[in-house]
């Protein structure tokens, strides 16, 4: 997929949606291209504004290998070009990803550290709790098995929601926990052993509720890659309007998208105009291209002559695409389109 | 250099109000952009080319923390000199 743009294809793209000779885009983007040169030359370091800077780094003299032989060779000190992205850039080339965040892994030294945090409370918890679980005890003698089981898990489910509702209310960062959390979370989770002890099964369960923040959050992570598609789908069709940007899905063209982001598939010229990539064939999507997704000034059922408008110019575009790609029939078909979102315009 | 500096020099270069080279230059970034948001790599002559790429998950020490944390995937933009601007920036010393 990492499927690349020839200069040409960048320069006539340039042109079209400019409207300037492909001659002057071409001169415009080689004189971009030239003064971030000259600037590299001359200060080491450069800027193209909104899109990225680029530095020299002196780069020292190192040992390598030969790849093929295996000799070890002696790479000079020589100077070498880093290029930082901008933040939008950034942003927008990782919005597949940027619902995830890291997460701390707990089974190495942090549980240590955790514990040994957590250890000085325990001791009142214990005192406060101790009542609790002989009482219940008593009764579950008298009783039957089942009855326990049942008191068990009902003061379990309490004390797992309590736990819910306290650490929800803290909006810990799911980072560190127990740094924060100590005058409440020892009693829980003491609380929890304590019950828990009894029955054994329960106990990993209610631990889990305690650090439910990190695993919850890490299982999207893992299979992130297939996932991400259908989280963001999730975001784009929650919000009831138009979301900004949508991540297309394998098979999807933009009439499907278009029904799902505007509800209306005749909609589906907006996005190609708002996004107008360098191919020429409207048919032509790749899964996990980011779409941005235009607003409408009316509502979908009823769309102002303005957007009326944008259809009709949209459409035009579409048509000359098409007439591009060589799809004549579509051409006119969606030529047709334009003239008829043109008529209701003016209405 | 600045955005308006390059605006200015090119307007003058290319015979182009500074207006109409300003909506070039935004069509221009923008075009990048979105080409690479949209996975699609592409060479600038003689400075280098372009692509976004996923650097996939990672386990990896946070000092801070002292501990392992567990890195995300990420799309970053990845940047490779072309050769000519590499052999123009080491000129005079020793190549290779």
């Amino acid at each position: 997929m990492s499927n690349k743009v020839t200069y040409t294809e960048i320069v006539e793209a340039l042109s079209r949606k400019t409207g300037f000779s492909k001659s002057k885009s071409e001169e415009f983007i080689k004189g971009v291209i030239g003064l971030a040169k000259q600037d590299l030359d001359e200060n080491g370091k450069a800027v193209i504004t909104n899109f990225g800077s680029f530095t020299v780094k002196e780069v020292a003299e190192r040992q390598g290998q030969n790849p093929q032989t295996g000799e070890p060779i002696t790479i000079p000190a020589h100077k070498r070009v880093n290029f930082s992205a901008y933040k939008p850039l950034r942003e927008r080339v990782n919005a597949p990803f940027a619902h995830l965040e890291t997460e701390l892994l707990e089974e190495e030294s942090g549980t240590d550290e955790q514990e040994s945090e957590v250890t000085p409370p325990p001791k009142e918890a214990e005192a406060k709790k101790e009542p609790v679980s002989p009482s219940s005890r008593k009764k579950d003698n008298d009783n039957s098995g089942l009855m326990i089981a049942a008191l068990l898990l009902l003061v379990i489910v309490a004390l797992a929601s309590g736990w819910f509702l306290m650490t929800a209310d803290e909006e810990t960062p799911a980072t560190d926990q127990a740094a924060i959390e100590t005058p409440q979370t020892p009693e829980a989770t003491e609380t929890m052993d304590d019950v828990a002890m009894e029955e054994n099964s329960e106990e990993t369960n209610t631990e889990q509720v305690g650090q439910a923040d990190s695993p919850q959050a890490t299982e999207p992570q893992s299979d992130s890659l297939p996932e991400n598609p259908e989280t963001t789908e999730q975001r784009a069709t929650g919000s009831v309007d138009t979301p900004e940007t949508y991540q297309v899905e394998s098979g999807e063209w933009y009439w499907v998208i278009a029904e799902k982001v505007y509800g209306e598939s005749g909609f589906w010229p907006l996005l190609f105009q708002a996004n107008e990539t360098l191919e020429d064939d409207p048919d032509q999507l790749y899964p996990s291209m980011g779409l941005e997704v235009p607003e409408l000034e009316g509502t979908v059922a009823t769309p102002t002559s303005n957007d009326y408008q944008r259809l009709a110019l949209a459409s035009t575009m579409v048509s000359e695409a098409y007439q591009r790609a060589g799809k004549t029939e579509k051409a006119e078909e969606y030529a047709r389109f334009a003239e008829k979102w043109e008529r209701q315009s003016r209405q | 250099m600045t955005k308006a500096d390059v605006i200015k020099q090119l307007a003058e270069e290319l015979d182009l109000t500074q207006e109409e080279t300003d909506q070039l230059y935004d069509s221009f970034v923008e075009g990048m952009i979105t080409l690479l948001s949209n996975n699609r790599g592409f060479t600038l002559p003689g400075l280098g080319s372009f692509h976004a790429e996923v650097r996939t998950e990672h386990k990896s020490y946070n000092p801070h923390y002292q501990q392992m944390m567990k890195i995300p995937p990420k799309k970053v933009v990845h940047f490779k000199q072309s050769s000519v601007l590499r052999d123009e920036l080491n000129e005079g010393e020793d190549e290779q």
